[in-house]
C-alpha cells in the first residue's frame, strides 16, 4: 500500500503529459457541447463596443506575437468583426515587432468586406520604444508618427491626437496594459477595453474593478464568449471543451497527488505513535 | 575619458530625468517642446536598441563559430536567417511573397509551440508542487482549484456557483493583493527615479 501511494505521489511525467495530450487532442474533433458562462468582463467589453455610435473612431493597438496568439488571435478577429458590424473606422497600431502581420490579416479582413484603406481603416508602422510609444502616442500621437505624410491617408489627417478616438483597444500578453493605463487612460479617459491572455487577468482585474478599463477578454474562453456574444463562431469556441478538460486533468492530479500524500502522512504519524508507545 | 564614461551619464539622467518630470506638472511651452524632444530621441535610441541587440547576437554566434563550440552548427542557421530576414523585410518589405511565407510557416508554429510546451511543464508542476502542506498552501490550492473551474464549461456544468465565487476571488482578494503589490512596485520606481534625478543611483552605468 504504501508503495502504491508513493508511486501516486511521483507519476512518471510521460504518463502525465502523455495524458494531457489526448485531453487537449480529443475535444479539437469530438467537441462535447459544454456549456459557456458569459463573463461580467466580457459582456462589458461587447457593451461597450455596442455602445459606439454609428462610424465612430477606434484605436486597435495590439501587441500579438506568435506565442500569444492561440488566445489573442481568436479575441482580435471576434473584436474587429464586431467593430466592423458597427462600420467603425480602426486605427490598427502594431506596438510589437511581430505583430504587424497580424495587422495585415484584419486589413485583409477589412478590404475583403469592402472598407477602404485610407478611409475607414489604416495601419500605422511599428514602431520599436514599448512603453516609451505610448509615452509619445499619450504626448502628441502625430509627433510619434511623424513617417506618415501628411495627405496619406483621409482617415490619419482627419486625426488630431488620442482625444479624438471613441475606443481604444489594447491586445497583448502583458505590459501594455500597464502602459496603456498609466500613459493613455489616465490622460484621456477615452472608453478602454483590452484583450489579454489568461494568466495575467490577475494582474489587469483590479483595473476593471476600478471601472479604467470598460471591460476585459481574457483567454481561449473570453475569445469564445465574445464570440458567442456577437454571433461570429469561430476559433475559440471550438477549443473551450479542450480547455475544460485539461483543466481538470491538472485538478484531478492535484487531488490525487494530496490523497495520496495526506494517506502517507497519517500513515508515517500512526507508525511514529505505534513505535513510541 | 572618463567624464565621457561616468560623469556624462548622470548628467544626463539628471536633466532628462527633471525636464519630464517636471513637465508633467508644469506648462511653459520650453519645458514642454523640450520634453517632447526628450520623448523623440527615448524613440530613437529604442530602435537603435534593438539594432544592439542583433549585432550582439551576431557576435556571440560568430564566436561560436569560431572557437567551435558544441552545436555550432545551428550558429550558422541563425545567422543565415539573422541577416537573411533582415535583408528581406529591408529591401523588399514586409509585404514580399517569401518573408510573409517564411513568418506564416516557420517562425509563427516554431514559437507557438514553445509557449504551448507549457501547458505540460504547468501540469507536472502542479501536481508535484501544489502540496497542502500549511493552511496558506491550502487556501492558495483551493483558490487555485476553484477558479480553475469557474473559468471553464465544465465547472460551470458541475456546479454554477463555482463561476460566483471565481468572481469574487477575482474582484476581491485578487485586487486587494494586486493593488498593493502595484503600489509598492510604484513606490519602488518612484524612489530609484529620483535617485536618478538627483545623481544618486549608478547602478545603470555598471555599478559604479
Amino acid at each position: 500500500m504504501d508503495d502504491f501511494l508513493t508511486r501516486m505521489q511521483n507519476i512518471d511525467r510521460r504518463i502525465i503529459y502523455t495524458v494531457v495530450f489526448i485531453v487537449l487532442a480529443v475535444p479539437m474533433f469530438k467537441p462535447m457541447g459544454l456549456p459557456l458562462k458569459i463573463t461580467r468582463e466580457t459582456k462589458a467589453s461587447y457593451d461597450a463596443i455596442e455602445a459606439l455610435p454609428e462610424g465612430a473612431l477606434v484605436m486597435f493597438a495590439t501587441a500579438n506575437a506568435p506565442g500569444t496568439q492561440a488566445e489573442l488571435e481568436p479575441q482580435s478577429i471576434a473584436v474587429v468583426k464586431h467593430l466592423m458590424r458597427k462600420n467603425a473606422k480602426i486605427v490598427f497600431n502594431p506596438v510589437a515587432a511581430e505583430s504587424p502581420r497580424y495587422c495585415d490579416r484584419y486589413r485583409e479582413m477589412m478590404a475583403a468586406a469592402g472598407f477602404e484603406e485610407g478611409v475607414d481603416f489604416i495601419q500605422l508602422p511599428y514602431q520599436a520604444g514599448g512603453e516609451t510609444l505610448y509615452v509619445a502616442m499619450g504626448t502628441d500621437l502625430k509627433s510619434a508618427y511623424v513617417m506618415i505624410q501628411p495627405g496619406q491617408y483621409e482617415l490619419w489627417d482627419s486625426i488630431d491626437g488620442m482625444q479624438d478616438f471613441d475606443l481604444f483597444v489594447d491586445c497583448g500578453g502583458g505590459e501594455t496594459q500597464r502602459w496603456a493605463i498609466g500613459h493613455i487612460e489616465a490622460k484621456y479617459h477615452i472608453p478602454h477595453i483590452t484583450l489579454i491572455t489568461a494568466v495575467i487577468l490577475a494582474v489587469v482585474q483590479p483595473y476593471f474593478t476600478s471601472r479604467q478599463f470598460s471591460g476585459i477578454v481574457s483567454g481561449l474562453n473570453g475569445a469564445a464568449e465574445y464570440e458567442v456574444l456577437a454571433g461570429f463562431p469561430g476559433l475559440a469556441a471550438s477549443g473551450m471543451d479542450a480547455q475544460s478538460l485539461g483543466h481538470l486533468w491538472v485538478i484531478f492530479t492535484i487531488v490525487l497527488g494530496n490523497v495520496a500524500y495526506f494517506i502517507t502522512k497519517a500513515g508515517k504519524a500512526a507508525k511514529a505513535r505505534g513505535g513510541g508507545d | 575619458m572618463k567624464f565621457v564614461r561616468s560623469s556624462l551619464p548622470i548628467y544626463l539622467g539628471v536633466v532628462g530625468g527633471a525636464v519630464v518630470l517636471l513637465a508633467y506638472f508644469l506648462t511653459p511651452k520650453l519645458l514642454q517642446d523640450l520634453s517632447k524632444w526628450f520623448g523623440e530621441w527615448r524613440m530613437t535610441l529604442a530602435a537603435f536598441a534593438l539594432t544592439l541587440g542583433a549585432g550582439n547576437l551576431l557576435r556571440i554566434h560568430a564566436n561560436r563559430i569560431r572557437l567551435k563550440r558544441e552545436s555550432f552548427a545551428f550558429s550558422y542557421v541563425l545567422i543565415f536567417f539573422l541577416i537573411g530576414y533582415i535583408v528581406l523585410g529591408t529591401f523588399w518589405g514586409r509585404t514580399h511573397p517569401l518573408y510573409s511565407y517564411i513568418f506564416d510557416n516557420a517562425y509563427q508554429p516554431l514559437s507557438a509551440t514553445v509557449f504551448s510546451i507549457n501547458a505540460f511543464y504547468i501540469s507536472t508542476a502542479c501536481y508535484r508542487a501544489f502540496r497542502a502542506r500549511n493552511l496558506q498552501a491550502a487556501v492558495l490550492l483551493i483558490a487555485g482549484v476553484v477558479v480553475m473551474l469557474g473559468k471553464v464549461g465544465i465547472g460551470y456544468a458541475i456546479w454554477p456557483g463555482f463561476a460566483t465565487v471565481t468572481d469574487w476571488i477575482m474582484n476581491v482578494p485578487n485586487s486587494a493583493a494586486m493593488r498593493g503589490i502595484n503600489m509598492a512596485a510604484a513606490l519602488g520606481a518612484l524612489g530609484v527615479s529620483l535617485r536618478v534625478i538627483l545623481g544618486l543611483e549608478r547602478g545603470h552605468l555598471g555599478g559604479e
